[in-house]
């Protein structure tokens, strides 16, 4: 059941003005009308704009062919596995999915963490995706929703994730250790450590 | 998240273990219970559905079949 986990701060990009957003557990019916009937026909309208998937980075659309609806309803069921969205003006602005994977950092290696399986903002919400995004901040919300997840798991705020090639500027500058290439997933892995996470929790709460 | 809460009953050599298991994970108990309830299911969905579940050896390939009773 959809359950509230906290009020959180995004940034309007066009007023500059901080605009009050929630954060919750588990995705109900208005967030998979929301994936349908905004998300997927803007990111596709995007993605048929690039001749590839790789060019498709050049407008933060590679995620166009992301299941959410079916991922988000197979999670329901298992333990472990997790979806998170924000909400703001009645509207899905953000959305993820986690699950508990293995550290790789060797200083942790073995270790649970929390994975982050998919992360997205709405696509209004993307630069360079629209000339003027609507909200800053969401990835940063959900990032910081995954490590208190792992926080309250036992896992110390450990997290990890494989990036899609447009992201994975995002991931450096947020703090993310750039692990290794993975040669299975044809990603790089990223991961956080416990004083990674601390410090990008400090670093949130200073530029929200 | 909600939580309930229950009394849990072990022999000392499970307790042992639990208590072993948390402190070479770096977990506390509760956590520990957590991510192997969480395991047995995913093992447990595996095999019902008919696949079989093995570890595997990195340097060799090597695989071993986990067997589930």
């Amino acid at each position: 059941m959809k359950e509230h986990v906290g009020s959180v701060v995004l940034l309007d990009r066009t007023s500059g003005e901080p605009v009050a957003a929630d954060v919750f557990r588990e995705l109900d019916d208005k967030n998979f009308q929301d994936i349908e009937t905004l998300w997927r026909p803007m990111l596709q309208r995007r993605r048929a704009e690039f001749p590839s998937w790789e060019a498709a980075g050049g407008a933060n659309a590679q995620d166009s062919h992301w299941e959410w609806v079916d991922k988000a309803k197979e999670a329901e069921r298992i333990m472990g596995r997790d979806t998170f969205a924000v909400e703001c003006d009645g509207e899905t602005q953000g959305l993820m999915l986690i699950d508990v994977a293995y550290a790789r950092l060797p200083a942790q290696r073995g270790r649970e963490l929390t994975y982050i399986e998919l992360l997205a903002a709405a696509p209004w919400n993307r630069t360079k995706f629209l000339s003027t995004p609507r909200y800053k901040g969401v990835g940063r919300v959900l990032v910081s929703t995954a490590i208190s997840l792992s926080v309250d798991l036992g896992f110390n705020g450990r997290i990890g994730l494989h990036s899609l090639p447009q992201s994975t500027m995002w991931y450096q500058g947020a703090g993310f250790t750039d692990v290794e290439f993975d040669t299975e997933k044809e990603m790089r892995y990223f991961e956080m450590s416990e004083s990674d996470a601390a410090a990008f929790v400090g670093l949130k709460r200073s530029t929200l | 998240m909600d939580r309930r809460q229950m009394t849990l009953m072990l022999s000392d050599k499970e307790m042992t273990l639990l208590d072993q298991l948390a402190e070479r994970r770096g977990m506390s108990k509760t956590a520990l219970v957590r991510q192997a309830l969480r395991l047995y299911q995913s093992v447990t969905e595996r095999i019902e559905s008919g696949e079989k579940v093995f570890v595997e050896r990195p340097s060799t390939k090597e695989k071993t079949e986990l067997m589930v009773l």
